[in-house]
């Protein structure tokens, strides 16, 4: 079982995840929206901040992402996605996620765990009870952890 | 019954680094975002319409803008690796994939 978190006054559902970026040297901690509406998950440029990537420089398949506020250049890259388990346990996915170009109009935005990951859980949310959780079906790898 | 190991244990290693390593600093930043959530309330009142960077259980740092709570934490030291950027607002927002 993955936990995510519920806020209690926007019922928001967030959950944390461990992002790197295999050739770029870069990692870290990510704050994912849930979003049931992306196709693909998203690394937004709040994101992008804290992993300490500059877009320009990114090396990446060109790619787009349409929204209702338009059509906005992205980079597609490959990722591997880690999620602690409530069983000491650590489930890994490696996939392609698409870097949105920063722009004034996303700078609210956090990044975003679209239908590509989350197609691999059963989502429990429930924002009357301030929680989140998924049950796992399928991962790339399962890390557990010595006793 | 979960399908799994498409990764190798050694694979896993190369791409991720120490996965003990992994899953340790992402429970502490994952306890620090429930305490993020837990305060959701509190937070709103106090910095509308504001940047805030979230660290080990606290507001660390709070500006209009990203850029500068990125300013004020990378001037007191704080590890990136340990913060939760997030933007704070009751105005609904709309987007569509």
């Amino acid at each position: 079982m993955i936990r995510g978190r519920v806020g209690p006054i926007t019922g928001i559902p967030y959950v944390e995840g461990y992002l790197d970026l295999p050739g770029l040297n870069a990692s870290g901690r990510v704050t994912f929206l849930v979003d049931t509406g992306a196709d693909t998950t998203l690394l937004l440029p709040s994101g992008l901040d804290l992993l300490g990537i500059n877009y320009a420089n990114l090396p990446g398949r060109p790619d787009q992402s349409a929204s209702i506020g338009g059509v906005v250049p992205a980079k597609k890259v490959p990722a591997v996605i880690s999620f602690t388990g409530d069983r000491q346990n650590l489930y890994v996915y490696r996939m392609d996620i698409s870097v949105l170009e920063p722009r004034a109009e996303l700078n609210e935005w956090p990044s975003l765990l679209g239908i590509d990951l989350l197609r691999n859980w059963r989502m429990r949310y429930s924002p009357s009870r301030y929680s989140l959780s998924f049950s796992v079906d399928t991962a790339d790898h399962i890390y557990e952890r010595p006793p | 019954m979960v399908e799994r190991h498409k990764i190798s244990e050694e694979e896993l290693r190369e791409l991720i680094g120490d996965p003990e390593e992994v899953y340790k600093g992402l429970r502490e930043f994952q306890k620090s975002a429930r305490k993020l959530s837990a305060q959701e309330k509190e937070i709103m009142e106090l910095y509308p319409e504001q940047w805030i960077g979230f660290v080990r259980g606290r507001v660390e740092a709070n500006a209009p803008t990203r850029e500068a709570v990125l300013r004020e934490l990378d001037a007191k030291g704080v590890d990136r690796a340990d913060v939760i950027l997030q933007f704070i607002t009751r105005k609904p927002r709309i987007h569509i994939h």
